[in-house]
């Protein structure tokens, strides 16, 4: 990036399954309010905020260019743009990150939102992601191939149900300490073998919940940054990447996408070795045979040791690289916003804020964001505070 | 599900779909205070108090200002024609699946008190409509709190 | 705040033939036909693309993050990608995306791809799904409306009902030069005035079509841009007017985005007259009472000057002004490729061979609008040389 760009104010709301009493603008504006009343900005383009970015889906919010509604509270009523993003979360930061490093921008506002309790499957909406001719005869949705992928992974590395039964266990433990997180009552491995098969392997305390939320979240440039906020949280890394589509193109145990994302975020951020060199991070987990098998794209473990290296509790809080301090995705939020809400939680950590699910001194995070069926998409982000080697 | 042939005598198969999403709307605490009093036949909206506009529907924050409404505004029980389209060019309901029957017309009414809003007018003569024409609501028997609790606007002069 | 860390050139032009029906082919071979030729036109490898933004219309064809399935097809596979939907402004914004994206220094080359396989769904259904379910969904109409006619009709009278009709049949006969248009037809002032009325005073052939097609434009930084071998047309500013949910022309005024989005752009680069230092402007027009009107607003017109403008043919391809010569939105409505199309068409004109439809003068600066949503407008500026910043 030609340009240093901070995430200089974020907040969440709590994650929710159903938010009945209150539509996405109940939601979201809050998050606006405290966001600008942190900040001091306003929406005045060139002395404030200059742009807005959403991030929504036509399909979850059943409204065609769902980000209409969202201009209103993102200031563009006064004056101004906004674009929505489309996608995972972690999308939206990176594109709101290239405006201002463009130079176009100097301080844009993100806002995401989605209520996956409003339609009443989520499963109908992910189902629409499978073209017509052969797939959709097939009923298939993302937790059909959130099965076949779990399936080919315990297959190919000889991963059993038990095991990743305390990923869930662990989340759990991990989410008690996130006021923001939706499903945190104690666990034990045996309720989640005991719990309903969804999508076989998977079951229903393996896979994340249905949920609703919101997160907002301003970026400035570095001058900017400096001037708005004592802890800015720097992205020093940056990678996306395409896997094929059709699931028999693809070995669905190993993830091209995710470590061409990964090592290209790595790469600019100069980090060779992340397991040394990252702090913490947060990372995308939809359901619980992902978490040992991101390690392996993310670089954390060899291909194949996921497993091993889960279970070595190196990656619990108090271990070598905390993995989810905050639960993530399997304690609760929407689909869409994983990426932008692990973004946050990586920011809350870098200033320190993080309260009892704080990682000491972190200096340097990883936050990472998936979409489409099976981790078809990828998306790595490297955060830094002032403290962190690359600056 | 059907096969055609195309000009050079390809076979061309094509599938037919219906999308349906079905889901549930939540209206939150002004959207839905907005849509009871629908029942009541009261149209509510609320106020900005920095530039005074009345906002029909009700909105949690201000478009232009970008400052919370601070009361809510019983509208009048009339008022005036904005604008209006006739509409002839038929097309499907997305809320109901159903096709529209035209000519149907939509209007644009401003309340004295304030509030300009997107409404159907029930007139569809467009000799008869013109722009500051006095309209009045027309409620339906039957009222949910849904959208369609008020059918739309007439002209104040046909009202009698 | 505006500044531009590094020059962007576009490099590559590819678009299909937009059709009322292509049932030949699926809506991922449509986009691969743009890609293909937007390939083929800037000569670049596909390996030496690090970036596909994607975008059109969801919920128009049904399908869930078309761009995980169109990756069979547009070259994104072990590619960065973006996903931009704007809603009818969305191919505007993908080139702004782009324009971002190699700007910044994150990406070399950037392939943005706008398309839409209208026939696929319902389009004024998919339009009317844009209302708040709670409040306007029953009501609202998409864009056939005649509200603007009615109020340039009461402002300005008979000359402007004359001036809507004109102006349609100066965009078919660009359209019957440009063999990408989807309307190619051959029709007078007396065939549109005499047209099925659709919503008063707006008539069938003063709306745009429901088009299946896709456009490709490839942005490059200028080091890439060395070495290709297209002359590269440079992007010098844009503007995203993209504005409040509701249509309340009573209190939120009368919603001229169009207006100001020019009249920023313009102060920004330096345009005080557009008239003269505005070479061609391909301008989104959905339909002919719009495009009467905004073509005022953008030219900063007060007193409906254009409307004697389009009277004498001043907006024609040799004209004074060239509006349009592709034919516009009006002859040709992939809605996720629309606005792209219009950056496409003002970038062939700058670089000269547009073929048929080429104005006949050298250009330096063209505009391409983009529109959508609740009247929201995207404006970009091209220029033949490098922008001073």
């Amino acid at each position: 990036m030609l340009r240093k760009v901070a995430i200089i104010s974020a907040r969440q709301t709590t994650y929710e399954e159903n938010k009945s009493d209150e539509r996405f603008q109940e939601m979201c504006y809050p998050l606006v309010k405290e966001c600008l009343e942190e900040t001091g900005l306003d929406f005045v383009p060139g002395r404030g905020i200059d742009f807005g970015i959403t991030n929504s889906d036509d399909f979850f919010d059943q409204r065609t260019i769902s980000d209409g509604p969202m201009g209103d509270l993102v200031g563009t009523g006064r004056w101004g743009g906004e674009e929505k993003v489309a996608t995972d979360g972690a999308m939206a930061v990176m594109y709101a990150a290239a405006g201002i490093a463009s130079g176009h921008y100097d301080i844009v506002i993100v806002l995401a939102h989605a209520k996956e309790s409003q339609v009443d499957s989520r499963n109908i909406v992910t189902f629409h992601t499978f073209e017509p001719f052969f797939t959709r005869f097939l009923g298939m949705d993302y937790t059909q191939a959130l099965g076949l992928q779990a399936e080919s992974y315990m297959h190919k590395w000889g991963v059993t149900e038990k095991q990743l039964a305390e990923v869930s266990v662990r989340a759990a433990k991990n989410g008690k300490n996130n006021p923001f997180a939706q499903r945190t009552d104690k666990i034990t491995a045996k309720d989640v073998l005991g719990s309903k098969v969804i999508s076989a392997p998977i079951r229903e305390l393996d896979l994340y919940p249905v949920s609703d939320g919101a997160v907002c979240m301003i970026l400035a440039e570095e001058k900017k940054a400096r001037a708005l906020t004592e802890k800015p949280v720097w992205i020093t890394g940056y990678g996306n990447c395409y896997d094929s589509y059709f699931l028999g193109d693809r070995n669905l145990w190993e993830s091209m996408s995710l470590s061409k994302a990964a090592w290209s975020a790595y790469r600019l951020a100069g980090i060779t070795d992340p397991m040394e060199e990252l702090d913490l991070a947060e990372i995308s987990v939809q359901a619980t045979y992902q978490e040992p098998m991101w390690y392996e794209g993310l670089g954390f473990s060899e291909p194949g040791k996921g497993m091993e290296l889960f279970e070595s509790k190196q990656t619990d809080t108090g271990g070598k690289l905390p993995v989810n301090p905050s639960g993530g995705q399997l304690c609760g939020n929407p689909l869409l916003l994983s990426g932008i809400v692990r973004t946050t939680e990586c920011y809350l950590q870098l200033r320190g804020e993080a309260e009892k699910r704080q990682v000491k001194g972190a200096k340097r995070a990883l936050a990472h964001g998936t979409a489409g069926p099976a981790g078809q998409f990828h998306a790595a982000l490297v955060l830094e505070n002032d403290e962190g080697g690359n600056r | 599900m059907g096969t055609k042939t195309d000009k050079q005598g390809r076979e061309i198969v094509e599938i037919r779909y219906e999308m349906g999403i079905p889901g549930t709307f939540a209206t939150g605490p002004i959207m839905g205070h907005m849509l009871n009093k629908l029942k009541d036949k009261e149209l509510w909206g609320n106020r900005c108090g920095k530039c005074q506009n009345v906002l029909f529907p009700p909105k949690i924050v201000c478009p232009k200002c970008f400052v919370e409404p601070t009361e809510w505004v019983k509208l009048d029980d009339y008022g005036y024609v904005a604008t209006f389209d006739v509409v002839h060019f038929p097309t499907v309901n997305p809320l109901t699946g159903e096709m529209r029957p035209v000519p149907y017309t939509t209007l644009i009414v401003a309340l004295p008190n304030g509030g300009g809003f997107f409404h159907f007018c029930l007139e569809h003569d467009p000799e008869k409509l013109a722009p500051g024409k006095k309209v009045v609501p027309v409620w339906r028997e039957d009222r949910k709190a849904t959208p369609s609790d008020l059918e739309g606007f007439v002209l104040a002069d046909d009202q009698g | 705040m505006t500044k531009r860390m590094r020059n962007v050139a576009i490099t590559g032009i590819g678009q299909t033939r937009h059709r009322g029906h292509r049932e030949d082919i699926n809506m991922v071979e449509l986009v691969s036909e743009a890609v293909e030729e937007v390939l083929a036109d800037s000569r670049i490898d596909l390996k030496d693309i690090d970036c596909i933004v994607h975008g059109n219309m969801e919920l128009f064809e049904g399908v869930h993050q078309p761009d995980m399935w169109h990756v069979l097809g547009d070259g994104a596979f072990g590619k960065a990608g973006y996903r931009i939907t704007t809603g009818g402004t969305t191919g505007a914004t993908l080139a702004c995306t782009a324009d971002h994206l190699v700007a910044s220094g994150m990406y070399e080359n950037v392939l943005a791809i706008g398309w839409e396989k209208q026939e696929e769904g319902m389009t004024t259904t998919g339009i009317t799904n844009m209302a708040d379910p709670l409040w306007e969904r029953e009501i609202q109409t998409g864009a056939i409306t005649g509200t603007h006619g009615v109020m340039m009709m009461n402002k300005f009278g008979e000359p402007a009902n004359q001036a809507a009709a004109e102006i349609r049949v100066l965009m078919a006969e660009n359209a019957r030069k440009n063999y990408k248009a989807h309307l190619r037809i051959d029709i007078t002032r007396e065939d549109v005035l005499e047209s099925r009325v659709l919503a008063w005073p707006l008539r069938l052939l003063h709306m745009c079509p429901e088009s299946n097609g896709a456009c490709a434009m490839l942005f490059s930084s200028e080091e890439q841009a060395k070495r290709l071998p297209q002359k590269p047309v440079w992007m010098h500013d844009h503007i995203t007017v993209h504005r409040q949910e509701t249509f309340d022309l009573v209190n939120m005024g009368d919603l001229d985005t169009h207006g100001e989005a020019a009249r920023v752009l313009y102060a920004r680069n330096g345009i005080v007259n557009p008239l003269k230092q505005i070479g061609v402007f391909e301008m989104y027009d959905p339909q002919s009472w719009w495009a009467l009107d905004w073509i005022g607003k953008f030219l900063m017109f007060e007193n409906g000057e254009q409307i004697d403008m389009v009277l004498n043919g001043d907006f024609a391809i040799d004209g004074k002004f060239p509006l349009n010569p592709s034919g516009g939105v009006v002859s040709s409505n992939p809605i996720g490729a629309t606005a792209i199309i219009r950056v496409a068409e003002a970038a062939l004109q700058i670089r000269g061979n547009a073929g048929d439809h080429q104005v006949p003068r050298e250009v330096d600066l063209a505009l391409a609008s983009g529109f959508g949503g609740t009247f929201w407008t995207v404006l970009l500026l091209l220029g033949k040389d490098k922008p001073d910043k």
